[in-house]
């Protein structure tokens, strides 16, 4: 056996720390915070202009039209049939049967904001307030018009289930930065559109990768990490005689058999128990100052809404989790943009703007990067009856927005374009695998090496595609 | 020398070291050039071979020795021919990437070797490179004359003699010979053998998956006898833990799942399938029929219905039900699962590969795959599931799992209860009854009865009313009572005879008929007759509608109204209508009820009508006025009315509430039954087409059914999926039976002789015993696929019996010599059934609906909120709290999340291999999740109640019998002790923390014991259960 590794382990740091263990737990990082920490990579690829990653998807699709792609002209073209206009592409199943297709202008009204004069809705007023952070990013495009396979492919480069979500590409990679806390981490938050769809699992799992890469979805509650907490109440120095006694166990037993891997396990179980002190750290929002909650607004003292998991994230960033993941349900605006739009730009504007704001202000928003956008946009056709005031946006892969801010991006900028109906790209159309490409070109990677074999082939997020966006990095 | 080149080979190792003397093709070259080279040299030559670049391909013998320049010539004329262009002869000179046994003149040594950034191969964009220790080998190769070979697992196995040991005295099964033969090559000893207890329990999780009682560990130690470990095998494998255990391997190989998947995640009812096989496991069915019925047991001769849900197997995948998919789309995709999984289940190919294109690595082309694919899409099936609340997308098989001889003994008691002798109060009650029969009454008193176009209404003493004077075009009759809501379900309608009307009508035409348009009912509070609403009718019934005019169309918006042929039909008329949503109970309310006479029949109305309600629904009322009827005229004998008047009119008494309780069972009983789905073929359903670039709607050549070209041949089978089970499991197929062998060696020593369990492509790693594989894969066979005699060699062999100690001399981190037993954790669903087995809670019932084992309340919530869609977790209750994990039910969108932590998949794609991985998550499980902390304390009560003398030491000695099998050190004891100790003090002060850690959980213990002793037992069970050792099989 590894007599070094034996000595090396930090089970004696376990038993013999005592009342150390707190201090510990509330927020030791790893002595050196390398930019590969426990990944595959045993050095980067890049320089890192991000160390850390929040992805904020709007899952269901919000539509681009009447939040960022401002189309002042279609004004005169309201309720004329778009298919006299241009070539119909492939729609959903549930309006490929419609006859016509009547143009539907954005019922909101845009106005131009900041320095680099971005046209926003007046659905999102405090995004357009940092408006100069933001580099748009308005000639994403997909390939899938049904959510299941589109969120899909959003989340893991493939469109069927069975590969890894791109947080596990990163966890896999790069490893964690912090180790009291996990380093790909999940929250989900409902809107008020009660027709939303579902989330699954695999939108954040690891795919073929070893299941440790997954994301952990946080919870509100106290159990926001499952079974966090000892069902029959212990504390957690009552409960350290269980964890100090496994220790000891686990330690006698691996000098008998000398497997390294109980010592991994002993190593988990402490990080089990620092999680316990670590992790209720993290979610519980007492240490805020009402100041906070000016900014994100008070939906964030509600554990659960969006803007709690905005303040969550945040707490996390500070806490250098390396990625993470919010979902926030309910875009999907079939019978009424009109009417539920301006819901969910109510439940996520405020936190995502508040978001960039205070990473700035403490200094983390130059190496985190922030991403906005869904699995696709919306036609620029009502889907249903048209009325001024009244209409509705089928699935629509072939244009919408995302916004990226932080890390390494060029803030205030705009990159693409489209055409005058926001139905097709004219310009730097960019798809997923380019966003992903970029997303782990700036955390360092570059996306053609970090691959996975499995079942005879590398594997990568990009699969063979993928083209970083230069000119939005700074 | 030997030793060294020896562990480079196993560990795939690329540290510089020795060449081998002599370079074999297959076991060093191939690898290196799938590897590095056939991604642009490999099996995908595009359509003419444009896609070799240079004209090299090296995945073929005569593509590796042709001359390039001839090769580049013909691949330009391919060209030239299929543009219409002149064909060239314009061709350089000769060069060849490889010669013989001359490495000078071989242009690939020149371009591995060279410094220059734009000749070296592979080229550095590829991310690709060669070792000075690979280049060196393949410059030897060469040197030695370039021989090719097949590649290995391309070949049909072979038995070959068995290898010579000199330790033969250490050889227990055949196994050992080829383990031995490779530890000696290596001057190596195997490891001591391992303890009797210890075997004991690694063999018993291994094949059934629970550990040996401390009774069974006894009787073993005890058993002296020649054959003692062969009479545990033997035992093991005839119990049903054994088939479990291995249900529990192959529904992750096939992907098994209780829902749908996709988004939306739909419940489905595969359940029977599971349950197949199980059952063909405990009876060790041939592994030939075993894999024949799965593929195609719809098309043996005579298929069971047990035969067509075998064939469940491929229709495991996931479906969509989201609207606006393009079905097409999804039902290819269902077709593709099912090629994948044949490849990676049966072949150990990755036909995935060859979806879009030739196979960059294998010999396998697109066709192939498309061919493959020809066997698994001639069922008609539709690409999206029908939406919610359905379970599964057809064809499917209706599986009735109810127990149809309790369904006799209730039916015949029941009957017998219909038929008893009345006697007394039952008898008074029943003959009163009997007279309300034949009195026409109604449970209504109108107060108001009305013709709104002036008929005159006249009250006749049954209850009826007449309309008679003025006959207007059209007409609507109003009646009004109040009533208390329970007596409404149903409305009925009596139209009758009467001397005011032609031929006694009973319609008021001038033939006698009548056509009523519609009929309404109302409700108000009696205090607000303005607050009136409407309430809807959800089903009509009558003894007679005329043709054209049924009076079911009355629920309709559009209808041609009821008539009832008054002409010639001049009897009494009756309907009634069911009323769609009760009315909330015991309420009085207003009862309005509307007659519309409105048809463009003029004068069609009634001429006497009585009204009246009913409790029951329509059918039942309409049933009871036909009996009435019937037994008024004398046409019902009187067991017949008894009968129904037992089944229908009692409902309170001694005799009333055992007839309620006996139909309740039996419906209850018969609603179990099931759709599961299942292969059905079709033929001609329709034709295969290739799909270019796999995209659903490029359809290229036609394609029928057919085996990879590059494998056994398929000739002389039947092209269907019965063909290709007799084709997989011939003696000629080269990949089925080593596939299989492997499997089972991986499930044993934790990682398979080819460690790419998924891949015996060139892509794949090499196995560590190549005869051995090959050896286990004929025995297998021609011991008539018997699963039980393959385990059986394995698990008796002196391999499997080593101590698992790690071993200083080996440098091997995978065991991939086997010089040291197998040791490896335990998968997620053992760990908790070993939990609950120890504590001797976990159920023994077989088979059924999955159930529902403790998960965290909310989770399911937390993925959709969506009306319709959100299926709230509730765990079971009583035995099925604590059934096998096995049992557990599967939700792909979110598999119960303590298996997920032990690496269960989500079960969207086949899977042969889990990983093992060890988090912090697991930790927290183990210590958290009240499955643990209830078995804990259910272990301590247990403890305490069979010795409620022992000291905590015997207690301790005991737990570790039970949990790792062995006796404890005294350092151990120690530590528990201590555990106890501090426990106990805490416990000790603390009741609340003593109520609420015996409170974990659903079981309630019985009163009797020390409870702060048991809280403190129950920490130190706890403890016990979250070892390393514990989760671990040694």
């Amino acid at each position: 056996m590894n007599k070094e590794l034996y000595n090396h382990t930090r089970r004696k740091f376990l038993l013999n720390s005592g009342l150390g263990l707190g201090a510990l737990a509330a927020g030791t990082m790893l002595p050196n915070k390398a930019e590969a920490a426990g990944g595959v990579l045993k050095k980067l690829h890049f320089k890192p202009r991000a160390k850390r990653v929040i992805f904020l998807c709007m899952s269901g699709g919000p539509s681009q039209h009447d939040l960022f792609d401002y189309k002042p002209n279609l004004e005169k073209l309201y309720g004329k049939n778009l298919a006299d206009h241009l070539k119909i592409p492939r729609l959903s199943g549930m309006t490929s049967g419609k006859k016509t297709f009547p143009i539907a202008p954005s019922q909101f009204k845009f106005k131009q904001h900041g320095e680099s004069g971005h046209w926003i809705s007046e659905l999102l007023p405090h995004t357009a307030a940092v408006a100069d952070e933001l580099c748009f990013v308005k000639s994403m495009t997909s390939t899938h018009v049904n959510h299941d396979p589109a969120v899909t492919f959003l989340q893991t480069g493939h469109q069927f289930p069975g590969r890894p979500s791109i947080g596990a590409w990163s966890s896999y990679g790069l490893g964690s930065l912090n180790k009291n806390l996990p380093d790909y981490i999940t929250l989900t938050s409902q809107g008020n559109y009660k027709a939303a769809q579902p989330l699954l699992s695999r939108l954040w799992g690891s795919g073929f990768l070893p299941s440790k890469h997954q994301g952990v979805k946080l919870r509100s509650g106290e159990n926001a990490v499952l079974h966090l907490k000892d069902p029959a109440g212990h504390t957690l120095k009552e409960e350290k005689v269980v964890f100090d006694a496994l220790a000891q166990l686990n330690d006698h037993r691996y000098k008998a058999v000398g497997d390294q891997e109980i010592q991994t396990r002993i190593a988990q179980y402490e990080m089990a128990y620092n999680m316990q002190t670590s992790v209720p750290d993290l979610v519980d929002f007492k240490d805020e100052p009402e100041s906070t909650y000016k900014l994100y607004g008070e939906d964030a003292k509600q554990a659960g809404t969006f803007a709690s998991n905005c303040l969550m994230a945040r707490r996390m960033i500070e806490r250098d989790v390396r990625f993470v993941q919010l979902f926030h349900t309910g875009w999907d605006h079939h019978d009424s943009v009109s009417k539920h739009h301006p819901t969910l730009c109510k439940e996520t504007d405020q936190a995502c703007a508040a978001l960039v704001t205070d990473l700035k202000q403490r200094g983390l928003l130059k190496d985190t990067l922030i991403v906005w956008g869904g699995e696709f946009g919306r036609t620029v056709f009502s889907q249903g009856g048209l009325k001024r005031d009244s209409y509705g946006r089928d699935h629509h892969p072939y244009n919408f927005t995302y916004w990226m801010a932080g890390g390494g991006i060029k803030g205030g900028t705009t990159y693409g374009e489209t055409d005058d109906f926001s139905c097709n790209v004219v310009d730097k159309p960019v798809s997923f695998h380019d966003l992903h490409a970029t997303i782990q070109y700036l955390m360092g990677i570059d996306h053609e090496k970090l691959t996975y074999k499995f079942q005879g082939r590398y594997f990568r997020l990009t699969d063979v595609h993928g083209h970083v966006l230069k000119d939005i990095i700074a | 020398m030997l030793r060294v080149f020896l562990l480079f080979s196993l560990a795939g190792g690329l540290s510089a070291a020795e060449l081998p003397d002599k370079v074999d093709f297959n076991e060093h070259i191939r690898p290196i050039l799938s590897d590095r080279c056939y991604k642009c040299h490999g099996p995908d030559g595009g359509e003419f071979g444009e896609l070799w670049e240079a004209g090299l391909r090296l995945d073929t013998e005569s593509g590796a020795k042709a001359d390039l320049s001839e090769v580049k010539l013909q691949v330009k004329n391919a060209k030239r021919q299929k543009e219409g262009k002149e064909l060239s002869t314009k061709k350089s000179k000769p060069k060849f990437a490889i010669v013989p046994g001359d490495p000078e003149k071989s242009s690939l040594i020149e371009r591995i070797y060279t410094d220059d950034e734009d000749d070296i191969m592979p080229p550095p964009d590829s991310h690709l490179k060669l070792s000075k220790f690979e280049k060196d080998l393949i410059k030897k190769w060469i040197e030695q004359g370039a021989q090719w070979g097949k590649h290995w697992s391309f070949v049909a196995p072979q038995k070959k003699a068995l290898p010579e040991v000199k330790n033969s005295s250490w050889v227990k099964t055949e196994v050992d010979r080829f383990t031995l033969r490779k530890l000696e090559s290596a001057n190596l000893k195997p490891n001591p053998q391992t303890t009797k207890s210890e075997w004991l329990r690694r063999v018993y999780l291994d094949l059934a998956g629970v550990p040996p009682t401390p009774l069974e560990v006894k009787a073993f130690q005890n058993d002296r006898s020649a054959n003692s470990y062969e009479k545990v095998v033997d035992k093991l494998l005839g119990t049903t833990h054994y088939a479990e255990r291995m249900a529990l391997e192959w529904l992750d190989n096939a992907r098994y799942a209780d829902t749908s998947g996709y988004q939306y995640d739909t419940p489905r009812s595969m359940w029977p399938w599971r349950d197949w096989v199980v059952q063909a496991f405990k009876s060790n069915m041939s592994y030939d029929d075993f894999i024949t019925k799965q593929l195609a047991g719809d098309l043996l001769p005579n298929a069971s219905l047990q035969d067509k849900i075998a064939t469940g197997f491929n229709r495991n995948h996931g479906f969509t039900i989201e609207g606006g998919v393009i079905e097409e789309e999804y039902r290819i995709q269902y077709v593709n699962d099912r090629v994948n999984t044949v490849g990676t289940l049966f072949l150990g190919l990755t036909m995935d590969c060859t979806r879009c294109h030739n196979h960059k690595y294998d010999q396998l082309t697109q066709k192939d795959y498309y061919s493959l694919s020809a066997f698994f899409d001639k069922i008609a099936e539709r690409g999206k599931g029908p939406g919610r609340g359905a379970m599964g997308i057809a064809p499917m098989v209706s599986y009735d799992y109810y127990d149809k001889d309790l369904v006799k003994e209730l039916e015949a008691k029941h009957a017998a209860l219909l038929n008893s002798r009345l006697e007394g109060e039952e008898l008074a009650k029943f003959e009163e009854w009997q007279k309300t029969l034949s009195t026409e009454q109604s449970k209504l008193h109108f107060k108001e009865v009305k013709s709104t176009g002036g008929a005159t209404v006249e009250a006749v003493d049954d209850y009826s009313y007449r309309f008679i004077g003025k006959n207007p075009n059209q007409d609507t009759y109003v009646f009004k009572a109040d009533v208390t809501s329970k007596d409404i379900r149903s409305i009925v309608l009596e139209a009758l005879p009467d001397a005011s009307m032609t031929e006694n009508g009973p319609g008021r035409a001038s033939n006698g008929n009548a056509v009523m348009s519609s009929i309404e009912v109302f409700v108000s509070p009696i205090d607000q007759p303005s607050k009136q609403s409407k309430l809807k009718l959800s089903a009509a019934v009558a003894d007679h509608s005329q043709k054209g005019f049924p009076v079911a169309g009355l629920l309709k918006k559009n209808n041609t109204g009821w008539a009832i042929n008054g002409n010639t039909k001049h009897d009494k008329r009756t309907a009634v209508f069911e009323i769609k949503n009760a009315i909330p109970k015991n309420k009085s309310v207003t009862l309005t009820v509307k007659l519309h006479f409105k048809s463009p029949h003029a004068k069609h109305n009634f001429g006497r009508v009585r009204l009246n309600v009913s409790a029951d629904n329509a059918k039942k009322t309409f049933a009871s006025l036909v009996l009435k009827d019937k037994i008024v005229s004398g046409k019902v004998g009187p067991s017949k009315i008894q009968q129904f008047y037992l089944k229908n009119y009692v409902k309170g008494g001694v005799l009333g509430k055992q007839i309620n309780e006996l139909e309740r069972q039996i419906a209850e009983e018969k609603k179990k039954s099931v759709s599961v789905m299942v292969m059905e073929e079709k033929p001609g359903v329709r034709q295969t087409h290739l799909l270019e670039r796999g995209e659903y709607d490029k359809k290229g050549e036609k394609v029928s059914a057919a085996t990879p070209e590059a494998l056994s041949s398929f000739e002389k089978f039947p092209k269907n999926r019965l063909g290709f089970s007799q084709w997989l499991t011939d003696k000629e197929n080269p990949l089925f039976a080593r596939v299989t062998v492997n499997r089972f060696w991986q499930m044993m020593f934790g990682m398979g002789l080819v460690k790419t369990t998924e891949d015996f492509g060139a892509q794949g790693e090499e196995p560590s015993h190549p005869q051995l594989l090959d050896w286990l894969a004929v025995d297998f066979r021609e011991n008539n696929w018997d699963v039980k005699n393959i385990l059986k060699k394995i698990a008796l062999s002196a391999t499997y019996r080593q101590s698992s100690v790690m071993r200083k001399d080996v440098e091997d981190p995978e065991n991939r010599l086997f010089a040291h037993g197998p040791r490896f954790r335990l998968q997620g669903e053992i760990i908790r059934d070993q939990a609950l087995y120890i504590a001797g809670h976990l159920s023994d019932k077989v088979g059924g609906p999955s159930v529902y084992p403790y998960q965290p309340a909310g989770l399911w919530m937390e993925l959709t909120n969506r009306p319709g869609f959100q299926i709230k977790y509730k765990h079971s209750g009583g035995d099925d709290l604590y059934r096998k994990s096995l049992y557990t039910f599967w939700k792909r969108a979110l598999p119960n999340p303590s298996m997920s932590a032990f690496d269960a998949p989500e079960r969207d794609t086949c899977m042969v291999k889990r990983a093992r991985t060890n988090t912090p998550l697991q930790a927290l499980t183990l210590l958290h999740d009240p499955t643990y902390v209830e078995a804990a304390r259910i272990l301590a009560d247990s403890l305490m109640r069979s010795a409620p003398q022992a000291s905590i030491e015997q207690h301790i000695e005991t737990l570790f019998g039970k949990v790792v099998i062995r006796k404890p050190s005294s350092t151990e004891v120690k530590i528990l002790r201590e555990v106890f100790a501090k426990k106990l003090a805490i416990f000790k002060t603390k009741p609340d923390l003593v109520k609420s850690q015996l409170s974990v959980g659903e079981y309630k213990h019985k009163p009797g014991l020390d409870e702060v002793k048991l809280a403190a037992l129950t920490t130190v069970c706890q403890t016990m259960l979250n070892l390393s050792e514990t989760i671990t099989r040694n």
